[in-house]
Parts: structure tokens; C-alpha cells; sequence
């Protein structure tokens, strides 16, 4: 070692400006260094809990949302239902598909991680268009199912387990959809309090996914205000929940079996303004489909909320005859003085019809009583006692940060459309141009793409034909065998639209463009007689005819009047409202009639007017025509839920599978099987 | 380091450069291990989103089954045909391996196809009924048309197979409850998933979007001889499950034999299905004897369906790593699983 000079009082001389430099430099590096793998951690740490969080989230949606749909009709082996029957209880299912814009994300500052506005905009493959601008319409769809049970669903959010109720709960309600948020700085809420990304305000955004499970009992079961289990453990007060956000009834305090509250969440609120906190509402179920009525948001007598309360109205059902012993499953009604009242599914009364059993019917009365409840409706016209009916309210808060909800079918179509017959199975190509003069059989299986070259050979002018053979001619593949997700037609993705460049021609009418990032569905093929309940009026909904019951419903937050979206040969609407039509709300309702079909199938259908058919007055019944005994021919085989899940501070994002774009949040897909039987 | 003597001297001695270079040196190899876990973590999390999505994936599989049916009437007929066959239709197309009575989709036939005989060839028209009664192929092809690969990947929102994830390959095989007038199937399924980071010679996309790796192609040539569990495919991008047959079976030694090198194929820890119903994992690989050690894999998913049929290993069903310029690409193999059961008794189809 060299030896260190030494000042003249013989002490080691200081550090040379060599040496300093070099150990200055040095230092500098390894800190250079140290603050990377500092940032680089803190990165890491964030991401690592962004995914945790979409992680988990994912897992309880996947869960609860496979859980719930196996048993959508389906009653346990050992379950009675409350009409007593063991077998195929039936049920109703309905999907809402539609799109919101407005929507409001978590966008907090983050110091060197983008937000969600920034990602959802960002520009991230780089090819000069951004990715979605963060006002884009996201679906916030809607997955509701009836059942018939003696199994209250869980009560707790990702809890899959549920339990024996002591009541004969003949019904059994599960909803999914978004949540809405009061609009800002309206309703009494704190001015600028509830703006996502504030302090203590973390969950204060649009992207909250609800979940009900609702048992509803009818006046056979227990008043749970006079010892009924429901009414001493309240899900609610019992639930983590309850920590975080007090559950409370629209202004009503403490009844935790008020229907109006099931979907009302109150939360503390910060209020940035004067650093306190105070109470008020945060979310509520403006888009359940029972709550279209919802005050400040469509209470006139129009639109879904009022048909469906028609439909379940029992001052309707009042006109229809008691249940007759004999025969719960024809509950055929004089309708016509319904039909005649202007209510507002294409100006066509709900058919008394689709209630297809007189449990049903209890449903529709004991719904239409939680309507007057509710006072969303008159209570003027519903006279059911109040105090023996009631529901137990669960959480709707079932989870954060869920930007796009997406419900599509796979079901079994029957075209027959009576000008262009499809007389090819597309899945056997054998020929089903059996003459009847009821459409074509149904093949049993979900509906899938068949090769191009049987496709196109089907009659010029079919859509889905023409769809395929023209994708193929432009290089996207469609795997022959790729089942046909059913969508409605105003969100319908397929590739035809981008091959044209110009509005589709396959149908006269506007579609929305052919987005390549989006995955492809195929639309209900419309036509008088295509869903079969459509009747000879546009837009009715299974006005004189007989179950299957699937329905196509127009939005009512537009006009309906014009024609309508939906209306199976209504006029289409002009280009200019297709921004408007675009945010429109189409409904699907199936009802499952159990093992019972009305079919005749010889073409025959129920009389409009007295007297009704009743088993063997004559009217062959189903199973000697040649269908499937039991309406689940037309139920819908699987559905398939698509989510894109966020992170808290919507940092978090994810390559996207069909674009190969970065972008904002992850999807997930569950396919469920539907139970038909 | 010398000793510094408080006393002797009036200033504290600073550290040396070379203290201070030795320092600072392990500091940075320590800052550097520490640093390197955290990829480690994310890696680990990013397959826990897989695994996620696997789970649902695996999910929606059972669901397809169900909504079409196969677990029921498809599995009916299946084995109605599989009952008639001989070991003659071994070497026709269709689903017989009834050597092993384990049966897949359709198998690769190097000498039949209706019609134009030739290389494994599609038949010309796979939706009509019956294939010219050929009761077999009907099988294999009711299997398929129910059951396509398309709706066998996912996530099913790609329309192009191609691009999609985690693929689907069943096998079929004889439950425990079989007899003579039950047909107890059990459908096994080796769940393939394609690993965007393994390097992929897949020249420029096939399509538009087409990312420029984690899909898969064939090998450039199937080895001759070679039995699949699906070889029906037109675009080339699902990965292979292929059978060899099992020649000797010391201990945990397997001597393969598929007519061509599996032990090429193999990869440490990859799980093979036996014929004997049993998951294995491969150990030790022997290139130049073919051979490989098969460790039984113990899980409940399997243990459950115990499975008859003899104990003795004569065949094993693997996967086959997308072709790859890579020396060594690792497995795509995923998972096996016992996907669905279907038991169906003949007397209720009286």
C-alpha cells in the first residue's frame, strides 16, 4: 500500500482531490442506483397491488356470478318449491344490455403512474389513435333471474354459501348491474365531496357492480317482524360491511326490509370544503330494471319501469282469474282491456299470459305490491297487505371498480323469419324445411358460425351468411364452430360493417361502426316472428302468442314512439339519433314454463278470448308435435359475462387480447352454463 | 486494517479508498439481490392472474360441455361406436385407440380419409350425419362438430383461435362404473397455454393484429407414425397432445415408443396422462434411449375418479411444445385435469 503523506505534525494528510472525486463519483453512482431500485420497488410494490386487487376482485365476481347462474331456475334435489313440485320450477331470466356514458373514474394523482383518464386515453400502441376516450359509452348490462327455492342466496358478498330459510320463499331474485351515483352536487350531496379520488372518497366512483339476492316471501311466509330469523339477524348490521357504510333506507332509518333501500347505499363522505365528514347517499340502483322509476330519474308512466311494474301489477293481474287448481300452467286471461290501456311497450299490454304459472302470478303480485311499497307506484291501485310481504335486503354493493359489464347468450334461435326461411340447420345441414307452418326446428344446441360455405349457400339476403363469407373474403377468421353470442342489434360487432365502410347493408338501418378492438357478436335476427313471441305488432311483446317468453324491449329513455330500436319492424331510427339509440337499453326477458310447453306446433295458438285451453280440451299439447316438451328449447343455452376490472387508483392496466393495445384495466370472461332444466 | 490508536494520534483516520470501494461493493451486490425479488414477485403475480384466469377459463369449458351436451347424449353415442370397434379402426381415422381405451377426438391417419385418401386430410364435408356410415368417424366427428376447437380456447372473445391463450385437448377414457351396459366416461383434458415468452418463428402476422409471438403453430412436419389426440385443424396453430406407446415400464422407468424421438419432446416436470387413467410427471429424460421417468402425480382432482382397467401402463398421452426456433421450449403444457364426467346408462335410452 502506498504510503499516505503526512502533514508536518506527522497526521495523515485529508483525502486528495482525487480521491475525493473518484469517491464522489462513485457515491453518486451507487445513489443513482439505490434511487432506481427505489423507484423501480415502489413501482413494483404499486403494481404488484394493483393486481392483487384486480386479482381478488376477479375471483369473487367469478365465483358468486358462476355460483349464482348454475342455479338459476334449478332447485336443489331436496328443495320443494313452494308450488310443491320437485321438477323444473321454471323462471324468469332477463338481460339488460345497454351503455352509459358519463360515467366518472378514480383518477387520483399519482406521482409517476397515470391515472385512469390517462390510460384510457393514452395512445399506447402507438398508432395515432388513442384507445378509447374516457367519456366512450361503457356497458353496464344487467343480468336478473327469478327462481323458484327454498334457498335464500348468500346474503354476503362472495359468500357462495346459502341457506335454509324457514319460510317457503317461493321466489328468489338475483340481480347484477351497475350502480348509480347520485348526480354530483344535487340531491343534498356535499359540493365537491364525493369527486372520485379525494381524500376518504377512494370508492366514490361510477364503477361499483351491484349484486341483490332478494328473498321474497309472499303472505304464506313468516312476518319477519314477529320472530322470523330474518328479522333478528339482520344481513346487514351483521356484515363487514356495515363498518364501512351504513346501510340505511332512502330516508327511512333503521327498516332494513324496505324494499327502497336494498339498492340505497349511505356511506360517510368527506367533505373537502370543511374537512368533516358527513353522511349521505353514495350509490344507488338506478340501473336495476325494477327501479327505472326511481325518483329524479323516469317516474312518468313510460318506460321500463312502468312496463315491468305493469307486467307485475297487481291490479292487472287482478283481471285474470284466480289460479285454477286443475291446471297451474295455463293462466289464460281476457287481456284485451290491457291491451287497449296505454302502456307502453309498443303501445301493447302485457300479455296476462306470461305468467305462466299461478305461483307466478303470486310473484307478479307480491312484486307489484313491493312497487307500491317502493312508491314508485300508487299504492292506490295495490291493495296487498303490507305488513305480511317482504324482502330481505342484502348488499348491493358487491363490487368496486368495475367499468364494463357485458351480458351476452348463446341460445337456439329458430329462424323463421317467413320470407326467408332458413331451411338448413346450420349445424347438421340437414334439411329442417319441414313444411310446418311454425318455422323451423330448433337443433337443440347453441347456435355456432357454420363454415362460410354453408353459410352462403343459405338464402341470399341472410344476414349471418353474408357476415361471414365477407369476413373471411376480408381476412378475418371466424372458425366455423364459434358459437353465436347474441347481442342486440344496436351493439352488434361484426365485421361486415368494416368491410363495407358505409352503413351495413345486410339490414336497412344504421349500424355502429365495426370496431376491429371489440370482440364479435352477431345480432338478434329481426323479424316479425323471429323471437317468437313477437306478434304481428311492432314492438309487443309476446301480445297474442305464447311462451317462449323472450321479449325485446324498447329504452325509454328515448322514443319508442318513432319506432322504435327494437320493434321488430319498426322503422329504424335516423343516423342522427344513433349517438342517442347508442346509449339505448334493449331487454331480453325469457320465462322458463317449466316442463310445460304451449306450444301446438301445429300452428295453432291459444284463443285471444274465451274459452281458454285447459289439457285435453283438444289443443295437442307439446310434446306430441315433434319440440322438446318444456319451453327451455328457447332458453338461452349459456351466457357469457365480460368485466373490466379496475384497480383503486385506475393505474392498472393490461395488453388487450384482440387490439393488442394497451389499455386501461383488464377483461375477464365467465362463460355459465344455463341450467334448463 | 490497521489499528487505529486513539491516543497516538489527534485526528480519527477516515476509511481507506479501498474500505470504502469494498463497501460500497457489497452494498450494491446486496442492493442488487434485494432488487432482483422483485421481479421475482411480479412474475409470481402475473401468474396468479393466469391461474385466475385459468380457473374461469376451465369453467367456461365445463360450461360448453354442458350446453352442448356432450357430457350426455354425445358421450352416448361415442361409446356406442367405440363398443363396435375393432382394433382394426386403429388404423383408421377416427377415435379408436381402443388398445389403451383411451380415445381422443379423432387421431391422425396417415392412410384414410373419406373419400380422398390422403395425409391426414379434413373431410370434405364434417357436418353431414353418418359420413357415409362409417359408425366410427361419425363418432369422431359428432365429438368434434360439438365440441371444435374454437370452443375448446380462450379467452372466447378472440375471434382468432390462434391468438387465444389456453387451449382445450381432451381425452376420453372409461370410468370406474363401465360395464357392458353403463358407459361411464371420464374426459380428461390437457390444458396447453400458450407462453408469449417463448420465442415464436411464427414469419410476420398471419393477420391483421397478429401479435408477432405467444401463438402457436404445428411442427413443420407431424412425425410420421405419430397418434393425435387432434389433428383436425385448418389454421395450424392449436398444439398437439400425442400418444407413445409405453414398452417397458420398470419402476418409474417408461420406455417410449411413438414411432419417433419423444424424449425430444418431454420436458422436466411436464405432466402426461397414462393410459392406466393416472397422471404422471416426468422426471429424468433420456434422449438417446427414449426413455423417461414418470413420477405418479398424487391430486385429488384425479384421485378421485379411480379409475379400473388395470394398473399396467402401456401408453401415455404428452403435449408437444410449439414448434420454436428455441433449442429447448419449454412445455405449453398447463394442467391435466379430469374436465367432465358423463355416465350414461344404455337402458335409458330405450
Amino acid at each position: 500500500m502506498r504510503v499516505r503523506p503526512t502533514d508536518n505534525d506527522g497526521t495523515p494528510a485529508g483525502f486528495t482531490l482525487i480521491e475525493m472525486l473518484v469517491a464522489v463519483s462513485i457515491t453518486s453512482i451507487l445513489l443513482l442506483l439505490v434511487a432506481r431500485v427505489f423507484n423501480d420497488t415502489s413501482r413494483a410494490i404499486g403494481d404488484s397491488m394493483d393486481v392483487s386487487q384486480v386479482l381478488g376482485t376477479t375471483r369473487v365476481m367469478s365465483d358468486q356470478l358462476f355460483d349464482d347462474g348454475s342455479r338459476i331456475i334449478t332447485a336443489k334435489a331436496n328443495e320443494v318449491t313452494q308450488i310443491g313440485k320437485l321438477e323444473q320450477p321454471g323462471g324468469f331470466l332477463v338481460i339488460v344490455q345497454q351503455r352509459n356514458s358519463g360515467v366518472r373514474f378514480p383518477d387520483p394523482a399519482d406521482g409517476n403512474r397515470p391515472g385512469l383518464s390517462a390510460l384510457w386515453t393514452a395512445d399506447a400502441d402507438n398508432d395515432g389513435t388513442p384507445n378509447e376516450p374516457l367519456d366512450d359509452l361503457i356497458r353496464t348490462d344487467q343480468l336478473v333471474f327469478f327462481r323458484e327455492g327454498t334457498r335464500v342466496e348468500s346474503l354476503t358478498p362472495a359468500n357462495t354459501s346459502r341457506y335454509d330459510s324457514d319460510a317457503r320463499a317461493p321466489f328468489i331474485r338475483v340481480w347484477y348491474g351497475h350502480l348509480g351515483r347520485p348526480t354530483f352536487n344535487s340531491g343534498g350531496l356535499l359540493t365537491g365531496s364525493i369527486e372520485p379520488g379525494q381524500d376518504g372518497n377512494d370508492t366514490t366512483n361510477d364503477l361499483v357492480l351491484g349484486r341483490q339476492a332478494l328473498l321474497i316471501l309472499d303472505n304464506n311466509g313468516l312476518d319477519p317482524g314477529s320472530g322470523s330469523p330474518l328479522a333478528t339477524n339482520d344481513p346487514n348490521t351483521a356484515a363487514p360491511f356495515s363498518k364501512l357504510l351504513d346501510f340505511r333506507s332512502g330516508g327511512k332509518n333503521g327498516n332494513s326490509f324496505d324494499l327502497v333501500s336494498d339498492i340505497d347505499i349511505t356511506g360517510r363522505i368527506y367533505d373537502g370544503a370543511s374537512g368533516s365528514y358527513d353522511t349521505d347517499r353514495l350509490w344507488y340502483g338506478t340501473s336495476d330494471v325494477m327501479t327505472f322509476g326511481h325518483a329524479g330519474i323516469d317516474q312518468a308512466s313510460a318506460g321500463i319501469g312502468w312496463s315491468f311494474k305493469s307486467l307485475f301489477d297487481k291490479e292487472l293481474a287482478s283481471a285474470v282469474p284466480g289460479p285454477d287448481a286443475t291446471d297451474g300452467q295455463y293462466q289464460l286471461s281476457p287481456y284485451t282491456t290491457q291491451r287497449d290501456a296505454a302502456y307502453p311497450i309498443g303501445n301493447n299490454a302485457i300479455d296476462a299470459n306470461l305468467l305462466p304459472t299461478d305461483a307466478y302470478h303470486r310473484s307478479a303480485l307480491t312484486w307489484g305490491f313491493l312497487r307500491a311499497g317502493n312508491r314508485l307506484v300508487g299504492t292506490a291501485d295495490v291493495d296487498y297487505p303490507y305488513d305480511t310481504d317482504t324482502v330481505a335486503r342484502t348488499h348491493g354493493f358487491f363490487s368496486p371498480y368495475v367499468s364494463d359489464f357485458v351480458v351476452e347468450f348463446a341460445a337456439d334461435i329458430r329462424d323463421d323469419l317467413g320470407d326467408n326461411p332458413l331451411t338448413t340447420d346450420v349445424e347438421t345441414d340437414v334439411n329442417i324445411d319441414n313444411g310446418a307452418t311454425l318455422d323451423n326446428l330448433a337443433d337443440g344446441t347453441p347456435d355456432t358460425v357454420s363454415s362460410a360455405r354453408n353459410e352462403s349457400v343459405e338464402t341470399a339476403g341472410e344476414a349471418t351468411a353474408r357476415m361471414v363469407t365477407d369476413a373471411v373474403n376480408a381476412g378475418i377468421r371466424i372458425p366455423a364452430g364459434s358459437v353465436k353470442w347474441y347481442t342486440a342489434d344496436h351493439l352488434v360487432n361484426n365485421p361486415l360493417i368494416a368491410i363495407s365502410g358505409q352503413p351495413a347493408s345486410y339490414e336497412a338501418g344504421n349500424y355502429p361502426a365495426y370496431n376491429p378492438d371489440k370482440p364479435i357478436t352477431w345480432p338478434i335476427p329481426r323479424g316479425a316472428a323471429v323471437l317468437h313471441t313477437f306478434g304481428a305488432a311492432a314492438g309487443e311483446l309476446a301480445l297474442n302468442d305464447y311462451p317462449p317468453y323472450v321479449g325485446y324491449v324498447t329504452n325509454p329513455f328515448t322514443t319508442p314512439s318513432s319506432g322504435g330500436r327494437f320493434s321488430p319492424s319498426g322503422p329504424t331510427i335516423a343516423a342522427a339519433d344513433l349517438a342517442t339509440n347508442m346509449q339505448s337499453r334493449a331487454v331480453f326477458i325469457f320465462g322458463h314454463t317449466g316442463d310445460k310447453d304451449y306450444n301446438a306446433g301445429s300452428g295453432a295458438r291459444p284463443p285471444a278470448s274465451p274459452p281458454y285451453p285447459t289439457p285435453g280440451d283438444g289443443l295437442p299439447p307439446a310434446d306430441t308435435d315433434g319440440f322438446e316438451v318444456g319451453s327451455n328449447k328457447w332458453w338461452p343455452y349459456m351466457l357469457r359475462v365480460r368485466y373490466r376490472l379496475h384497480d383503486g387508483d385506475g393505474s392498472f392496466g393490461s395488453v388487450e387480447s384482440i387490439s393488442n393495445d394497451r389499455i386501461a384495466g383488464k377483461w375477464f370472461e365467465q362463460i355459465i352454463a344455463v341450467p334448463l332444466k | 486494517m490497521p489499528t487505529v490508536n486513539l491516543k497516538s494520534s489527534r485526528r480519527r483516520r477516515g476509511f481507506t479508498l479501498n474500505e470504502v470501494l469494498i463497501a460500497m461493493g457489497i452494498l450494491a451486490i446486496g442492493i442488487t439481490a434485494v432488487a432482483s425479488l422483485f421481479p421475482s414477485a411480479i412474475i409470481l403475480q402475473k401468474r396468479a392472474v393466469k391461474d385466475a384466469q385459468f380457473q374461469q377459463n376451465t369453467r367456461s369449458a365445463e360450461a360448453l360441455l354442458k350446453a352442448k351436451g356432450i357430457d350426455a347424449d354425445r358421450l352416448f353415442n361415442f361409446s356406442d361406436n367405440v363398443a363396435i370397434m375393432t382394433p382394426t379402426f386403429t388404423a383408421r381415422a377416427g377415435v379408436a385407440d381402443i388398445e389403451f381405451d383411451v380415445y381422443a377426438l379423432g387421431e391422425v391417419d396417415t392412410v384414410y380419409s373419406p373419400g380422398s385418401p390422403g395425409v391426414n386430410a379434413k373431410p370434405t364435408d364434417l357436418t353431414a350425419p353418418g359420413y357415409g356410415g362409417d359408425a366410427s368417424y361419425a363418432a369422431a366427428e359428432s365429438l368434434l362438430e360439438a365440441w371444435p376447437e374454437v370452443d375448446r380456447s380462450f379467452p372466447s372473445i378472440e375471434p382468432d383461435p390462434s391468438r387465444r391463450e389456453f387451449f382445450y385437448v381432451p381425452l376420453f377414457r372409461r370410468g370406474p362404473e363401465a360395464t357392458p351396459y353403463i358407459n361411464d366416461w371420464v374426459v380428461y383434458v390437457f390444458v396447453l397455454q400458450a407462453q408469449p415468452e417463448i420465442a415464436n418463428p411464427i414469419v410476420g402476422p398471419k393477420y391483421p393484429n397478429d401479435p408477432a409471438n405467444g401463438t402457436y403453430t404445428n411442427p413443420n412436419s407431424t412425425p410420421a407414425g405419430a397418434v393425435c389426440a387432434n389433428p383436425f385443424d385448418d389454421a395450424d396453430y392449436f398444439p398437439k397432445v400425442f400418444r407413445a406407446e409405453v414398452t417397458n415400464w420398470t419402476g418409474s422407468v417408461a420406455t417410449l415408443d411413438a414411432g419417433w424421438n419423444v424424449g425430444e419432446i418431454l420436458r422436466l416436470g411436464d405432466e402426461v396422462l397414462g393410459d392406466d387413467g393416472e397422471i404422471y410427471r416426468v422426471g429424468d429424460v433420456n434422449t438417446a434411449a427414449n426413455t423417461a421417468t414418470l413420477n405418479l402425480v398424487s391430486r385429488q382432482t384425479v384421485d378421485s375418479v379411480t379409475l379400473g382397467g388395470g394398473t399396467e401402463l402401456d401408453a401415455v398421452w404428452f403435449a408437444m411444445p410449439p414448434n420454436s426456433t428455441e433449442a429447448n421450449p419449454p412445455s405449453p403444457v398447463r394442467d391435466i385435469r379430469v374436465l367432465s364426467r358423463g355416465t350414461v346408462k344404455l337402458e335409458d335410452y330405450q
